[in-house]
């Protein structure tokens, strides 16, 4: 009430509430509030002016009761603010900044924040050229994404988009950057579901969660994604990396639908209003990769001075695979690339169920070093084989040799690729278990031996500083993949990898030529016969 | 018929409930010219304040004119009426003829069309008068002044506090 109060007597203009519809109310008077404005009016509750017409205005109101006809509006003179700030941290919060659940409540931070801010220009971008780490080596080493990067993560409901999310949130949280949880619309539930995730995994006091639940009004989960943006400018503002999930768009979408068809905006494709990419692309271009003016960093952390980044997954929901849905091809347009998560795959068992041969990075390959690019195409070439064996295979022909090979060693290549729910893999670890299999050293192991001898080195990467240092250095200064095998070998037993005799290493030390002459192994596509490749 | 010759019933409307009034007046006044169970005249005649005004509004003979033709004269008044501007005026008493008069004069200086003022009585203003005009808000009550000079008060003390 001393809000509305003070606000008339600072604007001296008032409006009445003539009528409601759902989220819109009607409002009379008010003769020179401006688009987007904040108002408040007199039962406490707050609003933002959504559309001017001669006579009245419409405001989208975020109160759960709807306003009563008659109330009293004062006009604020501002646009949304936020409060920001590191109070927000470990702490699950609604797109005002206060506790989602009252029984938790925290202090506020003085900070304030527009929700609504233009997106910087190009001059104060630059290119993305920072290597951004998930922990699902799948991603990391076939759809690699960089630091400012806007990847979209698609498929159909249950898919493990969640998971990979929630995966990739603990990765970057470990590795010191910030993460901002938005759950846009979610299920109680599943935002408790989350929040427990990242205690579980103690990394709660570098993440935020700001989360509308599906039951809170129409207006307040429309302006989740806004505010978490807000406060990842703030702290980029902080040159401070961030991470951001918008989990889901195409909910925020259809709430966006709601309101907008309350308000008698007309209807356009599927019924969503016209300005449907201009909701979606003033927020994502918020994001991406951007110069500090003044090159220091307040934390000392990160490779390279100059530059902050806010990283944006958003998420948006598929029916029945369709990738040509009007949503997911607006948000595809408007990101650098997306992540598909392939439901026939998730039926089959694999885990992530992330389809590469249909999922797109644009920028994230310029981040990678030569080695991991090398990988990544071999991969990539080797897969698409594979894939056409597989097709073959049904015709239920005789085959030949090389090409259960090429069965054998795709199939093994995808169940390392597979993960548990809880478990990360840092992309250097999987390198060194991928260039084993792809050397033939462990071409006669089973499967289970494979993993047993990836976890292993997972196992002491983790524990081990010395044994880290020594992988990755084996992954960051070879060229190529032939020379991550090569100084696997040579270091097998620092690595404690039991090479099968006679591949015990007693090779010379390469250079360039010996790399690519002696020690070259076979590419996947030359153990394959013309007749099979014509097959 | 045009604005001057309404202009009699218009002069007396001063506040809302006054239009309210002739706008009812004007209804039963439709209703009697389909409607034989009272003739316009004793319609007319049953309003004390607005009859006889109302009455030099409309032709001489309402029931020798066409229905439609009164019909149509009534609904111009009736659009006129509708459409003069509203100006809402919150005071702490019972406004007093003083008051009433002085709101008659404040209204015809300063607007240059007719206006009827929607008066409410709110007595925590104490005193004074809160105006909303087309959505603007003055506020003219004596508890905004005592709040100010509160405030005033407030602040001068807080200057003496040693932080």
């Amino acid at each position: 009430m001393n809000d509305f109060q003070q606000h008339l007597s600072k604007t001296a203009e008032i409006g009445f509430v003539k009528e409601v519809v759902g989220s819109i109310a009607i409002v009379s008077g008010l003769p020179t509030v401006r688009p987007d404005e904040f108002v408040v009016f007199e039962s406490g509750d707050m609003g933002q002016v959504f559309t001017l017409s001669p006579d009245v205005i419409e405001v989208l109101t975020f109160s759960r009761e709807p306003v009563k006809v008659g109330t009293r509006v004062a006009r604020t003179d501002n646009l949304l603010e936020i409060p920001v700030g590191e109070e927000f941290f470990s702490k699950v919060i609604d797109p005002f900044g206060q506790p989602f659940e009252a029984h938790n409540a925290f202090k506020i931070p003085s900070d304030k924040r527009s929700l609504n801010t233009a997106p910087p220009g190009i001059v104060s971008r630059k290119s993305i050229n920072r290597y951004f780490e998930t922990g699902v080596p799948i991603v990391d080493l076939m759809v690699p994404l960089g630091k400012g990067q806007r990847q979209l993560v698609i498929g159909d409901r249950k898919t493990g988009k969640s998971n990979f999310l929630l995966k990739t949130i603990v990765y970057a949280a470990k590795n010191g950057d910030l993460c901002i949880y938005a759950a846009i619309g979610k299920n109680k539930m599943d935002i408790k579901k989350a929040e427990e995730y990242f205690d579980k995994h103690k990394v709660k006091q570098n993440i935020i969660i700001v989360a509308t639940s599906a039951e809170d009004p129409a207006g307040l989960i429309y302006l989740t994604p806004y505010s978490a943006m807000s406060i990842a400018e703030y702290f980029r503002d902080k040159a401070r990396d961030v991470l951001i999930v918008l989990d889901d768009l195409s909910t925020h979408a259809k709430f966006y639908r709601e309101i907008s068809l309350i308000g008698k905006r007309f209807p356009g494709r599927d019924s969503y209003p016209g300005d449907m990419f201009h909701v979606h692309a003033r927020l994502l271009e918020r994001a991406g990769n951007f110069a500090i003016t003044n090159g220091q960093r307040p934390d000392g952390t990160g490779t390279t001075a100059g530059e902050v980044s806010i990283t944006c997954l958003p998420v948006t929901e598929t029916l029945g695979g369709d990738l040509s849905g009007y949503i997911q091809t607006n948000i595809m347009s408007m990101t650098d690339g997306h992540i598909y998560f392939d439901s026939n795959l998730f039926t089959q068992g694999r885990r992530p169920s992330v389809n590469p041969f249909l999922s797109v990075t644009r920028v994230g390959r310029q981040t990678q070093s030569d080695s991991k690019r090398s990988i990544s195409r071999e991969l990539l070439s080797f897969l698409t084989l594979f894939d056409k064996m597989q097709n073959v295979v049904h015709f239920g022909s005789e085959l030949t040799e090389n090409v259960k090979i090429v069965l054998e060693t795709g199939n093994k290549i995808l169940q390392l690729f597979d993960q548990e729910p809880e478990v990360v893999v840092p992309s250097n670890v999987q390198c060194v278990a991928l260039s084993l299999l792809w050397g033939d050293d462990f071409k006669s192991l089973e499967i289970a031996k494979l993993i047993y001898y990836k976890d292993r080195i997972y196992d002491m990467y983790q524990k081990d500083a010395e044994y880290k240092q020594m992988v990755d250095e084996i992954v960051l200064k070879s060229n190529s993949f032939n020379e991550i095998l090569l100084q696997v070998r040579q270091n097998a037993d620092r690595l404690k990898i039991d090479l099968p005799k006679p591949l015990m290493p007693n090779v010379p030390t390469p250079t360039t030529q010996t790399t690519a002459a002696a020690t070259q192994v076979p590419a996947a596509t030359e153990t394959v016969s013309p007749e099979e490749k014509k097959n | 018929m045009s604005t001057n010759q309404h202009e009699k019933i218009i002069e007396i409307m001063l506040t809302e409930d006054d239009r309210r009034e002739v706008l009812y007046l004007l209804d039963s006044l439709s209703d009697s010219i389909f409607n034989n169970s009272k003739s316009p005249q004793e319609v007319l005649m049953g309003s004390v304040r607005f009859g006889q005004a109302l009455s030099m509004s409309l032709p001489p003979n309402i029931e020798s004119q066409s229905k439609e033709d009164v019909e149509n004269k009534i609904e111009e008044l009736r659009t006129t009426i509708k459409g003069l501007k509203k100006i809402v005026v919150i005071l702490a008493i019972m406004p007093t003829e003083k008051i009433l008069s002085s709101l008659r004069v404040f209204g015809a200086s300063t607007f240059p069309e007719k206006v009827v003022f929607d008066l409410s009585i709110n007595p925590d203003i104490i005193g004074g008068a809160i105006f909303i005009i087309d959505g603007i808000y003055r506020d003219y009550s004596l508890l905004k002044k005592l709040n100010e000079a509160a405030q005033k008060k407030r602040e001068a003390l807080e200057t003496l506090i040693p932080r």
